[in-house]
C-alpha cells in the first residue's frame, strides 16, 4: 500500500467515524444512571457501577462456557456424549464462589445504606406532599408553602392530539409552574407524605426516591453540592395523570436562597391580603382561567365537557348554574373522585375559578363570587 | 410409597372418547383438560399481547396519539393480569395436566372432576375481568398490584376485579391440590420421589407455593373489598389502618408468585436440555434441593419489591441479604444446566433452541435482579423501566420461552405428528431477535430516569422508545408463527415415533404418539435404569 | 364409572386422594381466614 493510499484510507475512516458520531449526537441514546450532585448519589452511582462490572464479568464467564459448549459439543461435529452426571467438588465450588462474591457486594451496600439512613443534624426541613396530580411543598422553618404542577406549556402539548410537537418544548414534561428552591451545601431533611393516594418523590440527581404515603411521613435527607436545575418525576402510579406531575429543584447559593425566601414571604402576605378585598369580575375571570387549567381541566377538560362516564361536564351543569353556595361547598369538600380543594386552593383561587366556570361556555349563571363568600363557607 | 391401580378387567368401557362439545365441557380427561388450558392460555397470550401493542403504539413517540392516560393505565394493568393469570399460569397448569400423569405412570389426574372445574372457572373469571372495560369508570387502572388507596378509586369495575381475582385464586388452588394428590398417590411402582422427572418436581414445589400464596392474595383483596363497601379500614390511615400493610401482604403472595411462574419453566428446560445433549441431567439431586430452597427463600424476600416505602434500616438490610441469598441456588441451577450441555452431543431442534434462549436470557434477567436486590441502588432503579426490563426478561425469554420450548418438545407426542422444524426455527430466531430489541434498551431508559406506567415521556427517551416499539411489534407478529406451526402439526405431518427424539427418556416417551386416551391403564415398572432422563 | 364398578383398591385410592385434597383445601382456607383475622 502506497503512502498516499494509506493517507486516503485514514482520512476516509475519520470521515466515516465523524459521520457516525454526529448521527449519534442527533439521535439521543441515554444509557446510564446519573452520577448526581449529592454525596449519596455519588456513593449510589459507584455501587451501581461496581455491581454492574461484577455481573458483567460473571456474565461473560458463564456465557463463554455455554457458548464454547454449544460450538464444540455438538453432534454435527462428531461429539460423543460423556455420561457423567454429578461432581460434588464442582457443586461445592459453584456454591461457595457465588457466596463469596455476594458477601463482597453486601459490605459496600450495607455501608451506603447506613449512610443514607442518617437523617439527623439537618439544617432545614422541606415537607413534600403528593396530591393527584401535583406536589405541595412546605418549608417548615420559613413558613413558605406552595403547590407545584406541570407547566402550562407542557400541559397543553401533552393533551391528546394537541397538535403541539413535544420536541419544541425544552425538558418536555419536566417543567413546573413553581419550582422548589433549595440552598447548596446544606443538609436538608425532606419529609414525604401524601394527601390522597400513594405517590413517590424522585429527583435522580439526589440519588434516591421515596414513597409519599397518605397518613405516614417518611424521613430522608439530601446535601446538594452544586448549584443547578435538577428535574424528577412521580414514580408511583397515582392515577390518570401520574405521568404528568414532575419535580423541579433549583439549587442555588445560600445567599440567593435567602433572597428567594424573602420574596416568597412577601408573595404569601400579598395573597393573604387579596382575600380581604373586593375583586372585579375581570380580575376574577383572568385568575380563574389559569386556576381552572391547572386544577380542573385534567378531568373536566378545557372545553368543560368532562369525560363521558368518568368526569361530569361543567358546561351546562345543574350545579354550576345553580346556587353559588352549593358549588363553593362542593369544591371545598370534594365528592367521590373529586378531591377536596380546601387545603389546596385559597379563598381567592376558589372564588376566581367558580366565577370563571359560571361565566364560561354555555353556562347561564353569569354572576361573580367574592373571596369573602368562600371564606364564609369554610 | 404409593402405587397406581390395576384395572384391566374393565379397561374397555372407558376408553371411548365422548364426542362433540360435551367432550370438552364435561371433560374429566387430563389430556383434554390440558389441551383446553393450553388453548385458553394461547388466546389470553394474544389478548394480553394486543394490549401490549396498544401500549407500545402509544409510546412510539412522545405526546398522546391514540389513547387517554386513564385507558393507558387500564392497558398496563389488565395486560399484566391477563398475562400472569391468564396466559403463563394456565399454560403451566396445562402442561402439568398433559404431562404429569404420563411422566409418573398414572392413568389420569387424581381428581378428574375437580380438574374440570378448575379449568372452567377461568373463562368465567376473565369474563368478569374483561367486562369491566364496558363499565362506568372503566377497567382497573391502578396497576396489577392493586395498591390502595388508588385501587379504591375504581368505578363499577371494582367488585368485578376483586371477584375475578378470587376465582383465579380458587382455580389455581384446586389445580395445585390436584397435582399434589396425583403425584403423591398415583405414581407407578418404583417411581420414587428421587426418580421423578424434574418437571414433576418443579410442579410439586410450585403447587405447594400456590397453596401457601394464593390464599394470602385472596385475603388481601377481600380486605380491599370490605374497605370499599363495608366500612372497614384495613388500609386506610384515616381509620387507623395502613396502606403499606396491603403492599406487605400483596408481596408476601407476589414474590412466591414469581417462582410459581418460573419453576415450571425451569422444569421444562431440565427435561429438554438432557434430551438434546444426549446426556443425563447434571446434579439431579442438587437441582431438586436448589428448587426447594428457592421456593423456601421466596417467602422471606417480599419487601424487596417495596424498598422505597420507608422501612427501618434493619428491615432493609434483612430483605437485601435474603434477596441476595436467592442468587446462590439460582446460580446452582444455571451451572447445572451448563454442565449438562458440557461434553454432550448436542443437536439444536426448536425445543433446544428455546431452552438455550432461556438459559442465556433468564440469566441476564437474574443479573439485573441481583442489582436491584441491593437496597441503596434500588432506590434509584425502583419503578423505572429498569424494573420493567428485568421482569420482562425473566418472564418472556425466561418463562414464555420455556413454555413454548415445552410445547415444541411434546407437540409430536400429543398430536402424533412432527411439527415443521423450519417454521419452528423461524419462530425461535424472530422471537429471540425481536425480544432483545424490545426489552434490552429498557435497561438504558430506566437507568436514565424514565419511570414506568407513564403514557407519555420526555423527549430524551424518544429514540429508544421507537426502537423498543418496533421490537415489540416484531415480537407480537413472530408469535403468529407459533399458531401456524401448531395448527399445521395438528392437521398432519411426518409421523412421530413413540420416542419422538433420539435422546428422549422418561415414561411419556414409552407411550404411543399420540398417547391413548387414558395414559397408563397398566402401571409401568420403574427402575433406576428407566428413571429420569 | 359407577361406584360399584370399582375394585377395592380403586376405592381405597379414591379415599386416599379425597383425604389429601380435603387436608390441603383446609390448609388453603386456613391461610385465607388466618391472614384476615391477623389484621382484624
Amino acid at each position: 500500500m502506497s503512502v498516499d493510499k494509506l493517507k486516503q484510507t485514514v482520512l476516509g475512516l475519520i470521515a466515516v467515524s465523524l459521520f457516525l458520531v454526529s448521527g449519534a449526537v442527533l439521535a439521543e441514546f441515554p444509557l446510564n444512571l446519573t452520577e448526581g450532585v449529592t454525596p449519596t448519589s455519588h456513593k449510589v452511582y459507584e455501587l451501581h457501577m461496581t455491581i454492574l462490572y461484577i455481573v458483567t464479568v460473571i456474565g461473560i464467564a458463564v456465557f463463554s462456557v455455554m457458548a464454547w459448549s454449544i460450538f464444540h459439543h455438538r453432534k454435527s461435529k462428531g461429539a460423543v456424549a460423556a455420561q457423567f452426571h454429578h461432581s460434588t467438588t464442582a457443586e461445592i465450588i459453584w456454591t461457595i464462589i457465588p457466596i463469596l462474591i455476594l458477601v463482597g457486594m453486601a459490605i459496600p451496600a450495607t455501608k451506603t445504606l447506613v449512610f443514607m439512613e442518617k437523617t439527623s443534624d439537618a439544617e432545614m426541613t422541606l415537607k413534600v406532599t403528593g396530591y393527584q396530580w401535583k406536589w405541595k411543598y412546605d418549608y417548615l422553618d420559613e413558613g413558605i408553602s406552595f403547590f407545584s404542577a406541570l407547566a402550562e406549556e407542557d400541559n397543553s402539548a401533552r393533551q391528546r392530539d394537541s397538535g403541539i410537537d413535544p420536541a419544541t418544548i425544552d425538558n418536555y414534561l419536566k417543567n413546573v409552574d413553581n419550582p422548589i428552591v433549595l440552598p447548596v451545601d446544606t443538609k436538608i431533611r425532606i419529609l414525604t407524605t401524601a394527601a390522597d393516594v400513594i405517590h413517590s418523590w424522585w429527583v435522580p440527581a439526589l440519588g434516591w426516591k421515596r414513597d409519599a404515603i397518605p397518613g405516614f411521613i417518611n424521613d430522608n435527607w439530601t446535601y446538594i453540592e452544586e448549584p443547578g436545575i435538577y428535574r424528577g418525576k412521580c414514580t408511583e402510579l397515582c392515577g390518570k395523570d401520574h405521568g404528568f406531575m414532575p419535580i423541579v429543584v433549583h439549587a442555588v447559593s445560600k445567599e440567593e436562597y435567602a433572597v428567594w425566601v424573602e420574596e416568597q414571604k412577601a408573595i404569601q402576605l400579598a395573597a393573604a391580603d387579596g382575600a380581604n378585598r373586593e375583586w372585579s369580575k375581570d380580575e376574577l375571570l383572568e385568575k380563574g382561567k389559569s386556576i381552572y387549567s391547572a386544577n380542573c381541566a385534567s378531568c373536566h377538560q378545557a372545553n368543560g365537557n368532562g369525560v363521558e362516564g368518568l368526569f361530569p361536564a361543567l358546561n351546562g351543569s345543574a350545579i354550576v348554574n345553580g346556587p353559588a353556595k352549593d358549588m363553593i361547598n362542593l369544591i371545598l369538600n370534594g365528592k367521590n373522585l373529586m378531591p377536596a380543594f380546601k387545603e389546596q386552593l385559597n379563598d381567592t383561587d376558589i372564588a376566581a375559578v367558580i366565577t370563571h366556570e359560571r361565566n364560561s361556555w354555555d353556562n347561564t349563571a353569569k354572576d361573580i363570587v367574592q373571596p369573602a363568600d368562600v371564606k364564609a363557607a369554610r | 410409597m404409593s402405587e397406581a391401580v390395576i384395572h384391566d378387567d374393565h379397561n374397555d368401557h372407558h376408553d371411548h372418547k365422548p364426542t362433540g362439545i360435551g367432550r370438552w365441557l364435561f371433560s374429566t380427561n387430563h389430556k383434554d383438560i390440558g389441551t383446553m388450558y393450553l388453548v385458553f392460555a394461547l388466546i389470553m397470550f394474544f389478548i394480553g399481547g394486543a394490549m401490549a401493542m396498544v401500549i407500545r403504539a402509544e409510546l412510539f413517540q412522545p405526546g398522546l396519539q391514540f389513547v387517554d392516560p386513564q385507558f393507558f393505565n387500564s392497558m398496563t394493568t389488565v395486560h399484566a393480569l391477563v398475562m400472569i393469570f391468564g396466559a403463563v399460569m394456565p399454560a403451566g397448569v396445562g402442561l402439568a395436566n398433559w404431562m404429569i400423569p404420563m411422566m409418573i405412570g398414572a392413568p389420569d389426574m387424581a381428581m378428574p372432576r375437580m380438574n374440570n372445574m378448575s379449568f372452567w372457572i377461568l373463562p368465567f373469571a376473565f369474563t368478569l375481568l374483561l367486562s369491566t372495560f364496558f363499565m362506568q369508570g372503566g377497567a382497573p387502572a391502578g396497576g396489577w398490584t392493586m395498591y390502595p388507596p388508588l385501587v379504591l378509586q375504581l368505578g363499577d369495575g371494582f367488585p368485578f376485579l376483586i371477584f375475578a381475582v378470587h376465582f383465579l385464586g380458587i382455580s389455581s388452588i384446586m389445580g395445585a391440590i390436584n397435582i399434589i394428590a396425583t403425584v403423591f398417590n398415583m405414581r407407578a411402582p418404583g417411581m420414587t420421589f428421587m426418580r421423578l422427572p424434574l418437571f414433576v418436581w418443579t410442579w410439586i414445589i410450585t403447587a405447594f407455593l400456590l397453596i401457601a400464596a394464593m390464599p394470602v392474595l385472596a385475603g388481601a383483596v377481600t380486605m380491599l373489598l370490605t374497605d370499599k363497601f363495608f366500612g372497614t379500614a384495613f388500609f386506610d390511615a384515616a381509620g387507623g389502618g395502613d396502606p403499606v400493610l396491603f403492599q406487605h401482604v400483596f408481596w408476601f403472595f407476589g414474590h412466591p408468585e414469581v417462582y410459581i411462574l418460573v419453576l415450571p419453566s425451569f422444569g421444562i428446560i431440565s427435561q429438554i436440555i438432557p434430551t438434546f445433549a444426549r446426556k443425563p441431567l447434571f446434579g439431579y439431586a442438587s437441582m431438586v434441593y436448589a428448587t426447594a430452597s428457592i421456593a423456601f427463600l421466596s417467602f422471606f424476600v417480599w419487601a424487596h419489591h417495596m424498598f422505597t416505602v420507608g422501612m427501618p434500616l434493619a428491615g432493609e438490610l434483612f430483605f437485601m441479604y435474603a434477596t441476595m441469598a436467592i442468587a446462590v441456588p439460582t446460580g446452582v441451577k444455571v451451572f447445572n444446566w451448563t454442565a449438562t450441555m458440557w461434553k454432550g452431543s448436542m443437536t439444536f431442534e426448536t425445543p433446544m433452541l428455546f431452552s438455550i434462549g432461556v438459559l442465556f436470557m433468564f440469566t441476564l434477567g437474574g443479573f439485573s435482579g441481583l442489582m436491584m436486590g441491593i437496597t441503596p441502588v434500588d432506590f434509584q432503579y425502583h419503578d423505572t423501566y429498569f424494573i420493567v426490563a428485568h421482569f420482562h426478561y425473566v418472564l418472556v425469554p425466561g418463562i414464555v420461552f420455556g413454555i413454548v420450548g415445552g410445547v415444541y418438545y411434546w407437540l409430536p407426542k400429543w398430536t402424533g405428528h412432527m411439527y415443521d422444524e423450519t417454521l419452528g426455527k423461524w419462530h425461535f430466531w424472530t422471537s429471540t431477535i425481536s425480544v432483545n430489541i424490545l426489552f434490552f434498551p429498557m435497561h438504558f431508559i430506566g437507568l436514565a430516569g424514565m419511570p414506568r406506567r407513564i403514557p407519555d415521556y420526555s423527549t430524551q427517551f424518544t429514540d429508544w422508545n421507537m426502537i423498543i416499539s418496533i421490537g415489540g411489534f416484531a415480537f407480537g407478529l413472530s408469535q403468529l408463527i407459533l399458531v401456524w406451526v401448531v395448527i399445521k402439526c395438528i392437521r398432519g405431518g411426518e409421523k412421530a415415533t413413540d420416542e419422538v427424539w433420539e435422546g428422549a427418556h422418561g415414561l411419556e416417551f414409552t407411550l404411543s404418539s399420540p398417547p391413548p386416551f387414558h395414559s397408563f391403564t397398566t402401571p409401568p415398572e420403574v427402575t433406576d435404569a428407566t428413571a429420569h432422563s | 364409572m359407577r361406584d360399584d364398578d370399582k375394585t377395592s383398591a380403586e376405592k381405597e385410592l379414591a379415599a386416599k386422594n379425597m383425604r389429601l385434597v380435603i387436608v390441603l383445601g383446609l390448609v388453603a382456607v386456613g391461610f385465607y381466614v388466618g391472614i384476615i383475622l391477623t389484621y382484624m
